[in-house]
């Protein structure tokens, strides 16, 4: 009988652990995309990470940059590369890329992009190094805990404002 | 504990759920969508407001809008318009469940199934204009060509009736059911009379020191309630005193809950106590005397004692009301749409107005006034809305098969008009009926085409809001979102039309309706008056757009100018009901609820949701009872009720209702939609309409509403109403 | 404990509201314009007849005297934001507690539906989502994406618009100043057409509120319990003047 509930409770746990596991593992990983777009390509063209993502100075997205923003540049730059073709396509059909979302934070999560980056931080501190990316993936799993790791570091009277769940959490 | 778990199913189900609860949060794809063509004057995720106008009633407020990415989410009043300043009412703010509305058509459709089958086959809109220049073009005469019309923005009839007018046909007859119930058409001849020209006066809550409103539904949906809300805000923080503001009506009504006091008047007698009071103030010579004598030959048929009784209000109180009325230093009596229903309606709100004359109050401060159009009067060009006589003989013309093509643009007659009236059976006999409506109505299901124009929040157009306000005003209106649908502004369809024909096509030489707005309302850029110029067209054109519309930067307020109407006996007209007294003992009175208005606020699931001020019922309809009569007839709350008058039954629950007069019975307007979206049909109710008699105020071709009789019988059933007051045994509430 | 309306020695606001008897009408527009700013759910005929609707603000109708000396009053209700709030020592996962600036902050994500907060709440405005939200297409394009959507099994209430006041607040620190008086608006506050809601600062002595909440005729609700609620309502029939 012991024996039965023993092995009974490992199987539990171990299911738990695995189930954890693989969904960690998806988090981690590099959802797909739509147009196999490389960060490492751009940012050695010398694109800044604002140049495209140009909202967050302003307004709590980062936001993405529209077909219209990307033809700029490719209706003449790289026009042979079979990616870039694709991406004239969906500029032809008026019809806006269904990127898949790299970095987010459930529904009932508010963060300002704004607030931050008007307190000097700069996109890798968060992010990771895009720039050296060919596939845009998360570096961290962006949780509750991992915000407070960092703001925790911040002085008492800023962080007197995180005490209130409402700040982010409204 | 089944015996039929097994340990081992035990297992797999306990283990299974532990790894599926383990993988619950496996990685959704969310997609992320950029614009293709990002809008010049916004970030995404910042939000970029919008002016325009609010059309979910006649007023015609000015509103912002919220707009993020290209969509609506949220309506404000314009805080620079002068007429409501800011502030917004319940309709107005429910604006957005118009515009994302689930159950609007999304392309123009012929009803391919037949009238009420509907089935509806999309058409290309070329498709569309082509079948309607062929009605056109195959009429045997242009008289049998009929256009039906209710609310309807000022620039749009212009082009209806320069359309008619160019193809010889009659001008587009106009009446909606909420223009009729709060008396617009009455109040328009009532000023002809008084003031020698049909505009309608605004009366100076603010500055007011008491105020009687006979039947007038001041905060609810009157005329302009926005405003008046406003204004009486203002006058009971006024630095004179809060004021005394009476009610006078057979029911207490929302507004009448912010009265100081209600007098309970016999139903259409209001005028008799109008005139009783103007009598007393002349005889008794109270308050300012100068005039007295120069007034008193209007009331020389009038008996003080007589007029008590026949309104069932004592002489003590009509006394006393006088004295504080005579002696305020602002006073003012304003006539409400409830006189109107009557058909005594003229008499009753001549009596009323002329108390304004009896204090000398007629372009005063606090008084009545009228606004003072400036520039904005070649824009109003809209005859007030036509008296429901008219539409009688539009409907015996069709019933008589004169009519062959019949257009219906904001309006919901199959609905609006009473049963009685005889539209259903009428529009059978009309070949062809194209209906304009963005949702299938019940009288869009009676058409064979529906050509669905752009909801406001998507449309051009401008208003000179009537009543206006302290100074000249248009408000402005354009799409604060890009059309949703496949739809078509119905002035553009009837330019496209008369490009196509040739006499319309001279009369109408514009390319749309954005070029004739433009061009029209670019005679107001050079005013001294407005509150902003332009150097260039195109730049009045911006700040028009973005201001919300032109006004005047200062107060500009118009003394009427009287007629000889004090030079004559005031008429002393008793009410007449429809049935007699024996068979029938309540008298009906069908009111326009805060929320659904006419019936048109009923495919909002929040106006639906909003409770009833005074019942605190959502979602459907109900019989106010007074209490005593509740109690001989051995009704309680929710018990249903059977409501029947000479022309039609219904039944509804019943709420016990303290402010009503034990001989009225009364039931809100707007439910009892057969189409109109899922929301409408959802709730329950019926229409109180089927119940009236189709009568009218000979002096002013008005529907009386208010003019017929019913009787009550229990139906032997209860049905609970969805209240957010519970009911605790005694029927009500106490703060106690 | 009352708390002193007017220490100016407090760094952080007090957000109040005051209502204006003697001038609101019952028109409503509060009630909807709330639905509009705050993403509620849409509760059809039944349901609302179980008791189950969904208002974070209800105008109630009271009735006095017999007919025909009858009179009836209004009275707008919404989260007190009570300084002294019996909803909040009651949930057993901290979804409810007091923030700094006065407010009685509901975390959805934290609730787990137990509704003690809703039986221990004496002014009965906590509304519980019994069901998921349903918005037919395209009824979702209007929802405010300031507020969370919440799901079924959570339970919600007034507000006092936190999300305009975090938004006007931030804004006002990047410009470096703090929100002005009469800036911040909740939706009701902002649409109130006879001007009945005033939304301001107890703590800043100067602030219209403050002014108001002054005045003789101001009263708060049942407080004999003890409550201190952030909402001060001015009695009908009589005006300052």
């Amino acid at each position: 009988m012991n024996r039965w509930i023993t092995i009974l409770i490992l199987l539990i746990v171990a299911a738990a652990l695995a189930g954890i596991l693989i969904t960690r593992m998806q988090v981690w990983a590099a959802p797909p995309q739509p147009i196999a777009f490389s960060h490492l390509t751009h940012v050695q063209a010398g694109v800044q990470c604002l140049f495209c993502h140009s909202s967050p100075l302003r307004a709590d997205i980062a936001s993405l940059p529209s077909v219209q923003k990307c033809m700029g540049c490719h209706a003449m730059v790289a026009t042979d590369k079979p990616e870039v073709q694709v991406l004239a396509g969906y500029w032809e059909r008026k019809e806006p890329i269904p990127w898949n979302r790299v970095n987010y934070q459930p529904e009932f999560v508010y963060f300002s992009h704004r607030a931050h980056l008007a307190s000097g931080l700069n996109c890798e501190i968060c992010h990771g190094d895009v720039g050296s990316m060919t596939v845009a993936q998360p570096v961290v799993k962006m949780d509750m805990g991992w915000c407070l790791d960092c703001h925790l570091k911040q002085p008492p009277e800023k962080t007197a404002r995180l005490s209130d769940c409402l700040t982010c959490h409204k | 504990m089944t015996k039929k778990l097994t340990r081992r199913d035990f297992l797999k189900i306990a283990t299974g759920a532990t790894v599926a609860s383990g993988l619950a949060p496996v990685a959704r794809r969310i997609a992320l969508e950029p614009f293709v063509q990002p809008p010049e004057e916004a970030l995404p995720g910042q939000a970029t407001w919008f002016a325009s106008t609010c059309r979910q009633c006649p007023a015609g407020c000015g509103i912002v809008v919220r707009t993020i990415n290209g969509r609506a989410k949220k309506l404000e009043g314009n805080p620079l318009h002068p007429l409501n300043r800011g502030k917004l009412c319940a309709r107005g703010q429910s604006g957005l469940q118009v515009l994302y509305n689930p159950d609007r058509l999304k392309n123009a459709v012929r009803q391919s199934g037949g009238r009420g089958s509907r089935q509806f086959e999309p058409l290309y809109w070329p498709q569309a204009l082509d079948l309607l220049e062929e009605k056109i073009t195959t009429l045997a005469s242009p008289e049998r060509l009929a256009f039906l019309g209710g609310l309807m923005p000022d620039h749009l009839y212009q082009i209806a009736s320069r359309l008619l007018e160019s193809l010889g046909a009659s001008p587009p007859v106009i009446f909606d059911l909420h223009s009729a119930l709060e008396g617009r058409a009455a109040a328009s001849r009532l000023s002809e009379l008084f003031f020698g020209e049909p505009q309608l006066p605004v009366y100076d809550l603010a500055r007011a020191d008491v105020v009687l409103s006979f039947g007038a539904n001041l905060f609810e949906t009157w005329m302009s309630p926005v405003a008046q809300n406003v204004a009486f805000g203002d006058m009971r923080s006024s630095a004179s005193g809060r004021g005394l503001f009476v009610q006078f009506e057979p029911r207490l009504s929302t507004t009448a809950a912010s009265a100081d006091e209600w007098v309970p008047v016999r139903p259409g007698a209001e005028g008799l106590v109008a005139l009783a009071i103007g009598r007393i103030i002349i005889e008794e010579r109270l308050g300012h005397v100068g005039s007295h004598r120069d007034h008193a030959v209007m009331y020389q048929d009038v008996d003080v004692r007589e007029m008590s009784a026949a309104s069932q209000v004592p002489v003590e109180t009509l006394r006393r009301l006088a004295v504080a009325f005579a002696n305020a230093d602002h006073a003012v009596s304003i006539p409400g749409g409830y006189l109107a229903g009557q058909r005594n309606g003229l008499a009753s709100m001549l009596a009323v107005q002329a108390l304004n004359l009896v204090v000398a109050q007629v372009g005063r401060v606090g008084g009545v006034f009228l606004s003072d159009p400036g520039p904005t009067a070649s824009l109003q060009n809209k005859p007030a809305v036509h008296n429901f006589e008219e539409v009688l003989g539009l409907i015996e013309r069709m019933q008589a098969g004169e009519v062959d093509l019949l257009f219906v643009y904001g309006a919901n007659p199959v609905f609006e008009l009473p049963a009685a009236s005889g539209f259903a059976e009428a529009i059978t006999r009309v070949p062809y009926v194209i209906s304009f409506s963005p949702f299938v109505d019940e009288t869009a299901v009676r058409s064979d085409l529906i050509l669905p124009d752009h909801v406001y929040l998507e449309s051009w157009g401008y208003q000179v809001p009537s009543p206006g306000a302290d100074r000249p005003v248009v408000s402005s209106q354009q799409p604060v979102v890009r059309p949703l649908y496949d739809t078509r502004s119905t002035a553009d369809v009837l330019l496209g039309l008369a490009a196509r024909l040739e006499g319309p096509s001279q009369a109408l030489p514009w390319a749309d309706e954005a070029a004739y707005l433009e061009e029209t309302v670019s005679e107001l850029n050079g005013s001294s008056l407005g509150a902003y110029n332009a150097r260039t067209p195109s730049g009045f054109w911006a700040l028009w757009r973005q201001y919300g519309g032109w006004w005047s930067e200062k107060e500009i307020r118009r003394e009427p100018e009287l007629t000889d109407i004090r030079s004559k006996p005031l008429p002393v007209s008793e009410p007449r009901f429809d049935g007699d007294p024996q068979s029938y003992p309540f008298i009906l009175y069908p009111y326009p609820s805060v929320a659904l208005s006419d019936g048109r606020g009923a495919n909002q699931p929040w106006l639906q949701e909003t409770p009833d001020p005074m019942s605190t019922v959502q979602w459907g309809a109900w019989v106010e009872v007074n209490p005593e009569t509740a109690q001989a007839l051995g009704l309680n709350d929710n018990d249903v009720v059977r409501v029947e008058s000479q022309h039609g039954v219904l039944e509804a629950p019943v709420v016990v209702y303290p402010g009503i007069r034990p001989d009225v019975v009364a039931i809100p307007v707007g439910q009892g939609h057969l189409d109109y979206g899922r929301f409408a049909q959802a709730a329950s109710g019926s229409n109180p309409l089927a119940l009236l008699a189709p009568l009218t105020d000979a002096d002013t071709g008005g529907l009386a509403w208010g003019a017929t009789r019913v009787r009550l019988a229990p139906a032997g059933r209860k049905q609970v109403l969805a209240r957010l007051e519970s009911l605790d045994g005694e029927g009500r509430e106490s703060l106690d | 404990m009352e708390k002193d309306a007017n220490r100016s020695t407090e760094t952080h606001p007090r957000w109040v509201m005051v209502v204006d008897l003697d001038r609101c009408t019952g028109c409503q527009a509060c009630v909807v314009a709330c639905h509009a700013e705050n993403n509620l759910q849409i509760v059809e005929e039944q349901e609302s007849a179980y008791g189950r609707w969904a208002h974070w603000i209800i105008v109630q109708r009271y009735w006095e005297g017999e007919y025909p000396n009858v009179k009836a009053r209004f009275m707008p209700v919404m989260c007190q934001q009570c300084g002294e709030a019996p909803c909040e020592p009651v949930c057993p996962v901290f979804a409810t507690y007091h923030n700094q600036e006065g407010l009685n902050a509901q975390i959805y994500n934290r609730c787990i539906g137990t509704r003690f907060c809703a039986s221990a709440c004496p002014y009965k405005v906590r509304v519980y989502n019994w069901f998921d939200p349903v918005f037919p297409e395209p009824l979702s394009e209007q929802l405010n994406p300031d507020v969370t959507v919440r799901t079924r099994g959570i339970i919600e209430k007034c507000t006092f618009c936190i999300q305009r006041i975090l938004r006007t607040e931030i804004e006002a620190k990047t410009e470096g100043r703090k929100p002005v008086d009469g800036e911040i608006q909740p939706a009701c506050v902002q649409t109130c057409p006879p001007g009945a809601l005033v939304f301001g600062d107890l703590n800043d002595p100067d602030s219209q509120a403050s002014q108001l909440a002054r005045s003789h005729r101001s009263f708060r609700l049942l407080p004999e319990l003890g409550t201190d609620p952030g909402v001060i309502y001015l009695k009908g029939g009589e005006t300052n003047v």
